[in-house]
């Protein structure tokens, strides 16, 4: 690698991490920065890399074409589902211009013909096949580990006053309120 | 036109190697005392096997194998989105157009 090549990997492996941040929720401090990791990773992915070699260029370009794709199709996307009438207060002008960003996207996608092949989709079948294999694999493994792993405490039982309280709590719940609710 | 058996077993191994690497940088970045952490090993194997693959079926050396099977992979499933746009916009329009019954938090 002798150009900007590294930059693109880096900058995937940003969008990963900030995923991963994100998908840890509240209850983690680092979730707070998993969207502008994210973000972050975007940026550079799509901005900074200029010199590159021919298999990252390529790489490169698809990226480029899918995020100019993907763009309008997720702003439209959530402004049909804002302002469709299941999800929202159904509301006409962000309707349409919710789905003036979808057609935006299908003029994107029709401007590059080539973008859809016969070929390209078995490919893509194909790079799911083998993740879809990785992913059994995985949980098998870990069932199969899990399942060989014996469990080194058990828990104490419940104390006089942790037991009092489940009672009250279950107790509390199973009445209702004073009006029956 | 048509893909060859090797370029099959590229793209299928690349799809296993992006797929365990995606995992394992998912469970360092989600690391925390609570993660009993077996899912790694069975990964670090399933990794371990696709990579044997590629570097088989490339003959370069292991990290421009592994560079050439990510790259496949990764244009491989981007050349899916137009299956993800058309079945978007169906789900979209059944939900916008034909479909008038409102959602209410019991249901």
């Amino acid at each position: 690698m002798v150009g900007d090549e590294w930059l693109i990997w880096t900058s995937l492996l940003i969008i990963v991490v900030g995923y991963s941040f994100h998908r840890m929720g509240p209850p983690f401090e680092r979730s707070r920065f998993g969207f502008p990791l994210m973000l972050l990773g975007l940026t550079c992915l799509v901005l900074l890399p200029e010199e590159l070699a021919d298999m990252e260029s390529d790489l490169h370009s698809s990226i480029l074409r899918s995020v100019a794709l993907m763009i309008p199709l997720s702003i439209g996307t959530t402004q049909i589902l804002r302002y469709s009438p299941n999800y929202g207060d159904a509301r006409t002008p962000g309707l349409a211009s919710g789905w003036l960003f979808v057609a935006i996207s299908w003029y994107i996608l029709y401007s590059e013909k080539s973008v859809i092949s016969l070929s390209g989709i078995t490919s893509g079948l194909l790079v799911l096949s083998g993740a879809l294999v990785s992913l059994v694999a995985i949980i098998i493994g870990t069932f199969l580990l899990e399942r060989s792993t014996v469990l080194k405490h058990e828990s104490e039982p419940l104390s006089n006053e942790e037991e009092e309280l489940v009672r009250a709590i279950l107790e509390r719940h199973m009445r209702g309120d004073e009006h029956g609710n | 036109m048509g893909i060859e058996f090797s370029e099959g077993l590229l793209l299928v191994s690349g799809g296993t190697l992006l797929f365990s690497t995606f995992a394992l940088v998912h469970f360092a970045s989600t690391y925390n005392r609570h993660n009993r952490s077996l899912a790694i090993l069975s990964t670090i194997l399933i990794g371990s096997i696709g990579m044997y693959v590629v570097t088989i079926t490339t003959g370069h050396s292991t990290l421009t194998s592994m560079e050439v099977a990510m790259v496949s992979a990764i244009i491989g499933i981007l050349e899916l989105l137009p299956i993800v746009v058309v079945s978007v916009t169906m789900t979209l329009f059944r939900i916008s157009l034909l479909t008038s019954r409102s959602v209410d938090a019991s249901s």
